[in-house]
């Protein structure tokens, strides 16, 4: 009886994230890529609280001094300083900031797009779809990074233009993605149902098939996001992503490129924050994929 | 393979070159400003009159679709322009360039594959064992590695801290290079038995194909291991195995041959991450080739070898899609458009 009382008490959304979680956790490494993930996002939400020093203010008293286990450094500046005197560790926590919120708004952008893109694409089929999918072919035809730098060279430098330049071909993804799924969908029994009920084409599209494809959507964004994070870090790192003194983790790895036969540090720690961020995303997207896919379980 | 698959797929093509040309030509309209004064702006002071007859040489002054039936033109002719800084054909310049390029993206494709190939199948005959579980997290942090830290870390540890490989160069000061015939140093250097500089230009690849190589290889390598677990509950292999076949014969030759069909499929469409990502990795070994002549000109405004040089990236693109998607035919007699 108590048992029942309970089960009833609880909502249908909490024991969805329930089920949701006990099929996430049994991969561990995409728990452990969740922790990673929780630690870089509270570190970006409170960096400035984190630690005492400012992330653009040169401070010459402290110049290139390296990470605290090395003759001559100092827990005060655990991971070392740069050339500026300015200290590594808070760089890479604001560094944080800027890669999380490139990846996640271009994402956000690009998914959105992407799947209405998709959900048109394969649910009217025809000439719109043969449209869509020439588009698609062409951006896929451009390698990333070479179309992304050629348009921030159009468009000059600055988080705004790097958005944009980012987003102009990740939308692609999603589109993809959910067309397939859409075709896979269409002859379903319950559009057919849906259909039968003299139901529209947008409550359809809306309604009855994007609920069933969303799973999959938020795989391929989640993965995606990693990709976005690393080209960020590239087109930071030729330049023309956010500009200096902005700490960007390329930014701070193409600054520490001239010191890198005698202070390594400057170049490599950010370089593994690149490492570990984008890791965790991909190790969550895994998990996603099992927990959320129910053709893997 | 049919005729008439050929004839389609060729078709679809069409479409997406035509769409290439659009994007690239779109891309030097897209500036906010004057794209004259965008190019100048770094010379100085030049006067209205130079400006209008640079706008006249470009052909900038006609209506926008008359500019791009001209780009057209241009294209289908080898009329590629000429770089606005150095003042020669683009085409010239992309000659200069395309075997260094070769060379590293031809070596990055053989080095990635030659580790990849090999850990996909034992990964996938050893499944669960520690083999496999170390792979997987290797293959995972091989696409969420940076390729640019990477060849900065490679240079690091072996060139700097080790000193047994270059950091930088195709063949360094020391070699005299071999007469020019293909362009590629290790091809040119074997035809000129060269040893020392086949040598010291087999040195000089060696980190930049491994940075270059290491997304494509992760790649592969999981791609590998999911079709060779695929490939392997197969009937066919059950009755290899029941004939009495060695295994080693088993998993080459029946397994594997099957087992590379979407790996080639997979290689070909991330063709795009390795020409890429050589506009890269080039700049950090300070290697002469067209991914280093790209970014400069898109930090100089170069907008003809801008141009000509992304379209080249994208088309062969195509090509090696094109490529693939018959090989695959060829391959897998399933397959029917």
């Amino acid at each position: 009886m108590e048992l029942e009382q309970v089960l009833y008490q609880e909502s249908p959304m909490w024991s969805a994230l329930r089920d949701f979680w006990r099929l996430y956790r049994k991969n561990r490494l995409a728990v452990w890529g969740l922790a990673v993930i929780a630690i870089m996002v509270i570190a970006a939400i409170f960096a400035p609280y984190l630690t005492p020093y400012h992330p653009e203010k040169p401070d010459f008293t402290a110049l290139r001094k390296p990470p605290f286990w090395m003759p001559g450094g100092s827990l005060a500046h655990p991971l070392g300083t740069d050339h500026l005197g300015r200290d590594m560790l808070t760089r890479i926590i604001h560094g944080g900031r800027i890669s999380l919120t490139v990846g996640l708004v271009v994402i956000f952008f690009a998914t959105s797009v992407g799947t209405i893109l998709g959900l048109i694409s394969g649910y009217y089929g025809g000439r719109i779809d043969a449209v869509i999918q020439r588009i698609v072919d062409t951006l896929l035809s451009f390698p990333y990074l070479i179309l992304a730098t050629a348009l921030v060279a159009v468009l000059g430098p600055g988080l705004q233009n790097m958005l944009v330049a980012l987003a102009y071909k990740e939308w692609i993804y999603p589109c993809r993605v959910v067309r397939s799924e859409v075709l896979a969908a269409k002859n379903k029994e319950y559009v057919e149902a849906a259909k039968a009920a003299g139901a529209g084409d947008l409550h359809i599209m809306f309604r009855e098939i994007l609920p069933n494809v969303f799973g999959s959507v938020i795989v391929v964004a989640t993965l995606r996001v990693a990709w976005v994070i690393l080209m960020e870090a590239s087109l930071s790192f030729l330049g023309l992503g956010v500009e200096p003194p902005a700490p960007a983790w390329g930014t701070i790895i193409s600054e520490g490129r001239r010191f890198i036969n005698t202070q390594w540090w400057i170049s490599t720690f950010p370089g593994i924050a690149v490492l570990l961020t984008a890791l965790g995303i991909n190790l969550i997207g895994e998990g996603l994929r099992d927990a959320l896919d129910p053709r893997m379980r | 393979m049919s005729k008439k698959f050929l004839f389609h797929r060729m078709l679809q093509t069409i479409p997406v070159v035509l769409g290439i040309t659009l994007v690239v030509f779109s891309l030097m309209h897209l500036t906010p400003g004057d794209p004259v004064e965008t190019m100048l702006g770094s010379v100085g002071h030049i006067s209205q009159e130079d400006i209008e007859l640079i706008r006249q040489e470009l052909g900038l002054d006609q209506p926008l679709w008359k500019q791009y039936l001209g780009f057209l033109g241009g294209i289908v002719r080898g009329d590629w322009g000429v770089s606005l800084r150095y003042g020669v054909p683009v085409k010239d310049l992309i000659r200069e360039r395309l075997p260094a390029t070769l060379e590293l993206t031809l070596a990055a494709m053989a080095v990635s594959l030659l580790i990849a190939i090999p850990a996909g199948v034992v990964a996938a005959i050893r499944r669960y064992s520690i083999v496999d579980q170390v792979s997987t997290l290797v293959s995972l942090i091989g696409v969420s590695l940076p390729d640019f830290w990477l060849g900065l870390v490679l240079i690091l540890i072996f060139s700097v801290g080790l000193g047994w490989l270059p950091g930088g160069l195709r063949l360094g000061f020391e070699v005299t290079a071999p007469p020019t015939v293909t362009g590629l140093l290790l091809v040119d250097s074997l035809l000129a038995r060269n040893w020392e500089a086949l040598w010291a230009a087999m040195k000089h690849l060696l980190l930049p194909s491994l940075a270059l190589g290491a997304p494509l290889a992760a790649l592969t390598m999981r791609i590998t291991r999911s079709s060779m677990l695929d490939v392997v509950k197969q009937d066919y292999i059950t009755f290899a195995r029941a004939k009495g076949l060695k295994e080693a014969v088993v998993i080459i030759k029946h397994a594997l041959r099957n087992a590379l069909i979407p790996t080639i499929t997979v290689i070909a469409l991330n063709m795009g991450t390795l020409l890429g990502g050589n506009m890269i990795i080039e700049r950090i070994f300070s290697w002469p080739g067209l991914g280093q002549l790209v970014v400069d000109s898109i930090r100089t405004y170069d907008y003809p070898v801008v141009q000509a040089s992304v379209m080249l990236y994208a088309l062969t693109y195509v090509a090696m899609n094109l490529a693939a998607d018959l090989v695959y035919t060829r391959l897998d007699p399933r397959v029917k458009l």
